[in-house]
């Protein structure tokens, strides 16, 4: 049987002497298999197509969405970008004794923390000292 | 699919934008009726720390050491009922979305005070102190650099 490679390379006589070679035998139904493996493969193709086109239901509008969003973040980072603060205070003296009375609220209120945190420590204590009979 | 990801990917990046910082929210509301802010920039902290006797000070707490790293002060005090959710909010947003860790809540006679601190290493770069009362609120962001020692300090000459 020749190869694919050995068929392409016939040329016209030899195509010609085959042709009129009427000891070799075509197959009753060559003619059916050619038409059937050629629709077979149309369809093949054109199944590839149709997925290669047509995307799920979803997607083009969450492209839209997609694109909406960005265009809407987009916006709103150029009109919420921070201007450049001014300071409070124009005198440091001012500005420092502000910055006391907040460090001093800080402070204290974490100092209250530490004050209960130790005064639970020692209730803690004192109840499982109790409870040991210590 | 490929163009929906990128998509996706350029509008999750965009999101950025919004990101809480103690500057974004000081700015949100310091214009507001009813708001008292304080902002306090590095330019001023220099300023500060040339001041001869800022040193001695009137009390015992020598701020020098931890205002001289500091980049920023912003302050918000106000007893606006609408202010004070938006604001509530608005610092919760900002505490889930930096590394911020609680480094303290106390709760006493109606007043809940949080302290979160975000690190580098052993220092503070970021202090967020909010305290809440059911008709006022008080949001303190300080950035810059505090030696976890020197806030010790701080604290310890506070107990005091």
């Amino acid at each position: 049987m020749k190869s694919i490679r050995e068929i392409e390379d016939l040329g016209m006589e030899d195509l010609g002497r085959i042709a009129a070679d009427t000891s070799i035998q075509v197959p009753a139904d060559l003619e059916e298999d050619l038409r059937k493996t050629v629709a077979a493969l149309s369809l093949a193709e054109e199944e590839r197509e149709t997925r290669r086109s047509v995307a799920p239901s979803w997607v083009r509008p969450l492209a839209a969405a997609a694109s909406l969003g960005l265009l809407v973040a987009a916006g709103a980072a150029i009109l919420n970008t921070p201007e450049e603060l001014q300071d409070t205070y124009s005198d440091p003296a001012v500005a420092y004794a502000m910055l006391e009375e907040s460090f001093g609220k800080i402070s204290s209120k974490m100092s209250q923390g530490i004050a209960k945190a130790q005064e639970a420590g020692y209730e803690a204590r004192e109840i499982t000292n109790q409870a040991l009979g210590l | 699919m490929k163009k929906i990801i990128a998509f996706a990917a350029i509008v999750l990046m965009s999101l950025s934008a919004f990101a809480q910082s103690g500057k974004s929210i000081y700015t949100r509301y310091s214009d507001e009726k009813g708001v008292e802010a304080v902002y306090i920039s590095p330019n001023m902290f220099k300023l500060i720390g040339k001041i001869p006797d800022v040193n001695t000070g009137n009390g015992d707490v020598n701020l020098a050491p931890i205002i001289r790293n500091l980049s920023g002060f912003y302050l918000l005090s106000t007893s606006s009922p609408r202010v004070i959710s938006d604001l509530s909010q608005d610092v919760q947003k900002l505490i889930k979305a930096g590394k911020y860790e609680l480094m303290m809540e106390a709760k006493d006679d109606g007043e809940t005070v949080r302290i979160y601190t975000e690190n580098k290493g052993d220092d503070i770069v970021s202090l967020v102190f909010f305290s809440s009362e059911p008709d006022e609120v008080s949001f303190i962001c300080v950035d810059g650099l505090i030696k976890q020692e020197e806030l010790n300090i701080l604290i310890d000459k506070s107990t005091r």
